[in-house]
């Protein structure tokens, strides 16, 4: 499968509140960021282009190749969809090392070392993942999930649990390393000022639909909080 | 009797040794089918799954002798089992590993479907992006996760085993010199009037309970 293929989604699934209904595409080396409340459907969608659930009706295809399509009844199991994916949680396996981890599921071990490399972590490599901070360990599952040589990297509110230093040192890592990465990147976040940071693209999505008018309204009112902040401490 | 004469008697040998016989195969059907049935019970949206869970329950909450007694309608000479394979398990060494794999069977099975309940699905999840198979996944990333309370499990269950009287009695008949484990042999013991005999083979059972027991608090300290 060529790397340079765009990822294209059209998915509808009935959940608790609200049926989810997104229709989008992510070209191959840039930045998709998936901004929305708290419940706006984000981490269904990541599972469904995932495969780690099915939609009610749609298609999920990367270039010419249809993951999800319940149409023809094409559904291929996220083990082989060879893609990213880094979980909000840490999901580290806590009995492997570092390294182990990141080697997991690799093919090409030099990769494995230019990628603890890259992320600074070489030196935890014996570490068992409980021994590390939070920013490490999410620093590993970075290199856990590129050490696949993945066709597209799944991001679901990877800086969530970071603290700020920690969280604005990796948005600046991941901003440098996308634009090397020659695939498709899906970064789901609520913090709208990373979403404006490292997105080449904003999706929107509230209520499970696709609403370029929420980023806008809550950037505006962003802005106007900063400012008023601003004169307030100006006075 | 003194004590060292009580435990170099044969007739203590006997229960001792078959003890030990009926917790080893016990002991390895216990690892195998236990974290297997866990496994299923976390995995399966079956029907058959609320049959298997309370199967599996049982022995927790009904008296042991009425689950004895149930097992030997069902394994029996004329119960389904003996009928249409034609094997009798009670009354034999094979009736005794019988009770004492069910009765450790909950305990077993318990912890280990608790904590691949807490980070199992996610764990597992994760393993499949990256591209492992079910069984790789099983075996590579939720067995390791859990070997603490497979461990802690195995040895409840083993304790269970060990102390395991009223299942014992129905299928394995109290048969001296047979299917008499080392609780019945209390049992007798006392029964006999042998009190010394009773308190010194209390005190062996004790000893490996008390040395289970150490071995789950080190495991519930790290």
């Amino acid at each position: 499968m060529a790397k340079t293929s765009t990822l294209s989604v059209a998915v509808q699934k009935s959940l608790d509140h609200y049926d989810l209904d997104v229709d989008f595409t992510c070209e191959a080396g840039s930045l998709t960021a998936v901004v929305g409340p708290s419940g706006a459907g984000k981490t269904t969608l990541i599972r469904i282009i995932a495969g780690l659930e099915r939609p009610d009706s749609g298609q999920v295809c990367l270039g010419d190749t249809c993951w999800t399509d319940t149409d023809s009844g094409v559904f291929l199991h996220a083990r082989k969809r060879k893609l990213g994916l880094v979980f909000q949680e840490y999901t580290l396996f806590p009995h492997l090392n570092v390294r182990k981890n990141v080697a997991f599921a690799a093919s090409d071990q030099d990769r494995v070392d230019r990628l603890m490399s890259l992320f600074g972590i070489s030196h935890l490599a014996d570490k068992r993942p409980s021994a590390i901070s939070g920013g490490e360990r999410q620093r590993a599952a970075f290199c856990q999930a590129l050490a696949r040589d993945p066709v597209l990297l799944l991001l679901d509110e990877p800086f969530s649990a970071l603290d700020a230093g920690t969280r604005r040192s990796l948005r600046s890592e991941l901003k440098d390393i996308k634009s090397e990465l020659d695939i498709p990147v899906l970064h789901v976040t609520h913090d709208l000022e990373e979403a404006e940071y490292l997105g080449d693209s904003i999706l929107a999505v509230d209520h499970g639909h696709v609403s370029p008018d929420w980023f806008s309204g809550q950037m505006c009112s962003l802005r106007s909080m900063h400012s008023s902040i601003y004169q307030g401490s100006s006075l | 009797m003194h004590w060292q004469a009580i435990l170099l008697d044969a007739s203590t040998w006997g229960p001792l040794l078959l003890t030990a016989r009926v917790i080893a195969v016990a002991g390895i059907m216990l690892l195998v089918v236990g974290v297997l049935i866990a496994y299923y019970l976390t995995q399966s949206r079956s029907r058959l799954r609320p049959v298997v869970d309370f199967l599996v329950t049982l022995p927790l909450v009904f008296p042991p002798i009425a689950t004895g007694f149930a097992l030997l309608l069902f394994f029996g000479r004329d119960g389904p089992v003996g009928r249409l394979t034609g094997v009798e398990l009670v009354f034999s060494f094979p009736g005794v590993v019988l009770a004492s794999f069910v009765a450790g069977l909950p305990l077993m099975v318990k912890p280990v479907e608790a904590a691949l309940r807490g980070h199992g699905r996610k764990l597992a999840e994760a393993a499949y992006v990256l591209g492992k198979n079910e069984w790789q996944t099983f075996a590579q990333v939720l067995l390791p996760s859990v070997r603490r309370s497979v461990l802690a499990g195995w040895l409840l269950a083993l304790g269970r085993c060990l102390g395991e009287v009223g299942m014992t009695l129905m299928l394995g008949g109290n048969v001296i010199g047979k299917t008499n484990t080392l609780s019945l042999e209390i049992y007798n013991a006392v029964f006999s009037g042998e009190f010394d005999r009773a308190i010194v083979l209390s005190c062996v059972i004790g000893v490996v309970s008390l040395a289970l027991y150490m071995v789950l608090r080190r495991l519930s300290a790290v």
